[in-house]
């Protein structure tokens, strides 16, 4: 079964895979991590009360979040084109993913950040702490063992997200194991394309589990 | 040094509903004195701590502080007095993900101190409420009495002219409070920073403060010297603290009766409870021992045994104490 696969397209389709998603996770922090911010501190009762901000940006993630993904890789497909120059492969694929992953990172950052104690904002208020500083040296560090689980989740689903944008035309593993597999009727292809795309969830969660756990002094 | 005038809270509960959460407050704190705010839970008492450092603002009324009116201040100049206020709290809120030493700098960082001047005080400061050898330890490695000398450690940071506590012995056991109130009398004595403590154990104010506000339904009811609300209580809510505060140490108690006497001088009262112990036969354990402001040491005292040898001895240590005698509980 597997004398029928071909290596050089599996290493090929693994590295295109690593760097959409890699690619995606990076962005979706850059994102999310601000998104997540304003969606608690703009909120009734936080450092930055404004609270029609916080109702925009509620508006904004819930909106990116009801589109079924799909729908948002054919939209933002041609967007790409726009934004990197081109609207086929990994580097294209990258714009849908973002725009997929971000609002949905930005709200467990949102939850990470709600979880730390309101005590210790107090306390930081009370030593006369800016409210960029109560971002930075409270809110951040305080919640960084739940920042990195989150993403951690998200990575994972941008994997399983890459795959189907894979087959829009952005390459990777997916790609390689609908194309060259499935509709080539090459089960080997088919499977190693799979286990390969387990195989990267595994390593994702086993590093982010070690990291935040390393980081958790509670 | 702490002045409140007229002062009035008034917070919004939804539609046309307001709720008082402070009336017509009226005290002044002096420089250099410990101050007591007593009252039970919802009196009030954390809003009123809270207007001194701007964390709540006043609905009417000022709130002076060294000479500033807190309310009025900006966002800014607001930020650079409260460096000068300390806060310690009930639960102590340091930053888990910080080490002890990189708790107590913090405040330095926030007021932009040089990492050397930094490292120099937070040193001291870890000197200072003996946790030195504690520094490269996170929070949660401690017990609940060294984080909270942590928190006295950062509130000290950046030399403070005055020390705002919120019930920060409410959650430590009776010992740990005893060595925290102590220090927190040190700290005031080498310092002379001004300490407002709001509680709801009397037996705390006993321990430290010499002036004493009580505080019920958003309103001060009674205040004074800690000797003479002590002794002569006027309001019902403050007989309620004090009788609170004696129960919770007869309910340390099984057995036995429980008296609570003041003697003028420690030692020779100690000596006397030993001679009337052994002459009558009974045992006698000490419940709690105190220092207060004024250099008297009440004793809360459990004496055991046969009935009538437990009620003589009660009545010769009657004759002996120079202050009054109370017989809390005869169990």
């Amino acid at each position: 079964m597997f004398n029928e696969v071909d290596w050089n397209l599996v290493t090929q389709a693994t590295w295109e895979t690593v760097y959409m998603v890699g690619i995606s996770t990076f962005f979706t922090a850059l994102f999310g991590i601000p998104l997540g911010i304003l969606l608690v501190i703009t909120d009734r009762g936080h450092i930055l009360e404004l609270p029609w901000l916080q109702k925009a940006v509620a508006a904004v993630v819930n909106f990116f979040r009801a589109v079924p993904f799909i729908v948002l890789v054919l939209f933002l497909f041609p967007l790409a084109q726009l934004l990197v120059g081109t609207s086929l492969g990994p580097t294209a694929a990258t714009i849908p993913l973002i725009a997929g992953a971000a609002p949905f990172y930005a709200r467990m950052v949102e939850t990470a950040l709600r979880e730390v104690d309101k005590g210790v904002i107090e306390a930081a208020r009370a030593m006369g702490t800016t409210r960029f500083g109560i971002v930075t040296k409270v809110l951040l560090p305080e919640s960084t063992p739940a920042l990195i689980s989150g993403l951690t989740v998200t990575c994972v689903t941008l994997i399983s997200f890459s795959a189907m944008a894979g087959v829009v035309g952005g390459g990777g593993l997916g790609d390689a194991a609908f194309r060259f597999g499935f509709q080539s009727f090459n089960d080997g292809m088919l499977y190693v394309c799979g286990l390969l795309l387990i195989i990267l969830v595994q390593i994702v969660q086993l590093i982010g589990d070690f990291v935040s756990r390393r980081l958790d002094k509670r | 040094m702490i002045q409140l005038k007229r002062v009035s809270k008034v917070y919004d509960a939804g539609k046309n509903e307001q709720v008082t959460a402070l009336q017509d407050i009226n005290f002044e704190v002096e420089r250099g004195e410990i101050y007591g705010i007593i009252g039970r839970s919802g009196a009030g008492k954390s809003t009123l701590l809270r207007l001194i450092n701007g964390l709540e603002a006043p609905t009417q009324g000022s709130v002076r502080v060294d000479g500033q009116e807190i309310s009025r201040l900006g966002e800014r100049e607001l930020r650079e007095a409260r460096k000068k206020i300390g806060m310690i709290f009930q639960h102590f809120n340091l930053l888990w993900s910080r080490t002890v030493e990189d708790n107590v700098a913090f405040p330095l960082e926030v007021a932009g101190k040089s990492k050397a001047e930094i490292k120099q005080k937070v040193g001291e400061l870890l000197e200072r409420v003996g946790l030195a050898n504690k520094a490269k330890a996170y929070p949660a490695q401690l017990s609940g009495g060294q984080k909270q000398r942590v928190g006295i450690a950062r509130a000290l940071a950046n030399d403070p002219h005055v020390l705002l506590c919120d019930e920060a012995t409410s959650a430590l056991d009776p010992e740990t409070t005893q060595s925290i109130l102590r220090l927190l009398k040190e700290i005031n004595r080498d310092t002379g920073i001004t300490t407002l403590l709001i509680t709801h154990e009397m037996s705390v104010v006993e321990a430290v403060c010499r002036r004493v506000a009580v505080i019920d339904n958003g309103q001060i009811v009674e205040s004074g010297k800690v000797d003479e609300i002590f002794r002569n209580p006027k309001q019902t809510i403050t007989r309620q603290l004090i009788r609170q505060t004696l129960k919770r140490e007869e309910e340390a108690t099984e057995t036995g009766t429980v008296l609570r006497l003041t003697f003028p001088r420690l030692s020779e009262g100690l000596a006397r409870i030993e001679e009337e112990a052994a002459k009558h036969g009974v045992s006698f354990r000490i419940v709690q021992a105190e220092g207060t402001a004024d250099h008297q040491h009440p004793l809360t005292l459990q004496l055991t045994g046969d009935n009538e040898k437990v009620q003589q001895s009660v009545e010769a240590l009657k004759q002996a104490a120079e202050a009054e005698v109370k017989v809390v509980a005869d169990v």
